[in-house]
This record gives C-alpha cells, sequence and structure tokens, in this order.
C-alpha cells in the first residue's frame, strides 16, 4: 500500500499545460500580430520550464519518498 | 498595442483568458494536492513508523523472554532418560533474536530516513513555491495584460461599427438624393 501519492498531483501539472498549450494554439490560428508573438514570448514561454521544473522536483521527491516507505515498512 | 493588430477573432482572445484563469486554478490546486501528500507522508514518517517500530522491539523481547523459557523447559525434561535436542526451542529463540535486531535497526532505519525526508521535503518546498508564486503573481499580470488588449480590440471595432454605420448612412443619403435628380422634374431642370 502507497503511503504517498505524487503521481496524480503531477499528471493534474502536466494536463493543465498541455490544455494551456492547445488553447494558445487555436487562439493564434485568429490572432496573428506583434502583440500576440510578444505576449506568447514574454508571458507564455516562462510557463513551460516553471512546470518543467516543479514536475522534476515532484518525480525527485516522489523517488525518495518511495525509498523512505520501502525501507521504514516491515 | 505594438503595430497595427491582425485579430480575426476577438471572441478567441476572451476563450484564451478564461484558458489562462483555468489554468491558474488547476495548477494551485494541484500544487496544494502536492503539498498534502509530502504532509501526509512525513506525519506517516515521523509519527507512524518510531511508535510502530519500538512496539515490534518490545514485543520482540518479550518473545525472546517466551522463547528462552520454553527452552529451558524443554531441556528440563527427560525422555527415557535423555534430554531431548529441543531444536525447535533453539530455533524459535534464534528467531525471535533475528526480529528484535531487525526491529531494532528499522528504529535507526525511520530515524535516519526522518531527517533525510524533512531535509529533501524542505527543498521542495521551496522549489514548488515557486511556481506557487509566478501562478499568484506573474500570471495575473499576464491575465491582466490580456484583459487590456481585449479592452483595445472591443473599443476599436466598436468606434469601427460607429463608422461604419456612419458611412453606410452617407453611402444610402447619397443614393437618394441621386434617385431624386434622376426623376423627369429634376432631369428637367437639369437639363436647363
Amino acid at each position: 500500500m502507497r503511503i504517498v501519492d505524487m503521481n496524480t498531483g503531477a499528471a493534474k501539472l502536466n494536463k493543465a499545460l498541455e490544455a494551456l498549450k492547445e488553447s494558445w494554439a487555436e487562439t493564434i490560428e485568429t490572432w496573428e500580430d506583434q502583440n500576440a508573438r510578444s505576449f506568447q514570448e514574454e508571458h507564455l514561454e516562462p510557463i513551460g520550464p516553471a512546470i518543467k521544473m516543479a514536475l522534476d522536483s515532484t518525480n525527485r521527491l516522489a523517488e525518495v519518498l518511495a525509498r523512505a516507505q520501502r525501507e521504514c515498512e516491515d | 498595442m505594438d503595430g497595427p493588430a491582425n485579430v480575426r477573432s476577438i471572441e478567441a482572445i476572451r476563450d484564451f483568458k478564461a484558458a489562462m484563469l483555468q489554468f491558474a486554478e488547476t495548477a494551485t490546486n494541484a500544487i496544494t494536492t502536492l503539498q498534502q501528500e509530502v504532509m501526509h507522508f512525513t506525519e506517516w514518517l515521523e509519527h507512524d513508523r518510531p511508535s510502530y517500530w519500538k512496539n515490534r522491539v518490545r514485543d520482540s523481547y518479550d518473545t525472546i523472554s517466551q522463547a528462552r523459557v520454553a527452552l529451558e523447559n524443554c531441556k528440563m525434561r527427560e525422555v527415557a532418560g535423555n534430554r531431548p535436542a529441543c531444536i525447535e526451542e533453539q530455533e524459535a529463540l534464534a528467531h525471535a533474536k533475528r526480529d528484535l535486531q531487525q526491529a531494532q535497526e528499522k528504529v535507526e532505519t525511520v530515524r535516519r530516513w526522518t531527517i533525510n525526508v524533512r531535509h529533501e521535503a524542505d527543498e521542495y518546498r521551496g522549489r514548488i513555491g515557486q511556481l506557487e508564486r509566478y501562478l499568484e503573481s506573474d500570471l495575473l499580470k499576464s491575465i491582466a495584460l490580456l484583459d487590456r488588449i481585449l479592452t483595445s480590440l472591443e473599443d476599436y471595432a466598436s468606434v469601427s461599427t460607429s463608422e461604419g454605420d456612419a458611412a453606410e448612412m452617407i453611402t444610402e443619403n447619397s443614393a437618394d438624393e441621386n434617385s431624386a435628380d434622376e426623376s423627369p422634374a429634376n432631369s428637367t431642370k437639369q437639363g436647363n
């Protein structure tokens, strides 16, 4: 029995990012000017790395906790 | 706004603003879920495990005592003038001692992992906190900018519509005047 579940939260984060990317892809089909390009570069592109860092940290911690659980269980 | 706008659907931008708000909410909920999981685990490790293994140590001591008594009793028995080998009793005592050793090692393992996990969890909270702050601050600024862009576009669209209506009215009036000029009475006047 797993004491901790980091996968569900991580999956939610990932899914949220994918949904946002899809929505933007639809938006720029009808918004094609410098403002759109600036908005993408300055406001949307930083989101990916921020989420990736959070997911990498989550995966790392999940591994640590899994090892801790194995060693501290019966 | 920078440069000429090329927007074929203001509704699409409005939809994207809604998508950003949804993203902020979902991501924030995901972070809360993750932090709760970490908290739940550290509680298990710091409270449940120490008491579990200390109880196992205590139980092991009891089992050892019982196993020793059983072994002594066995050794004191005589069957047809011979003392039994008491192999089962010896094995039971050895097993109980191994259980005790394992339980004592686990107490130490739990102590080491408690320190390790606290450190890792603190680092994790720091990193995930950066994303939280981003969602609470930078992302909201991005959404506010989208709002301003939408307002500009909607204002421009409404002015364009008004000018378009006015232009249409001028065009209709001109058409009416031309029709009036083409009537026989006017033609006559124009002919002069």
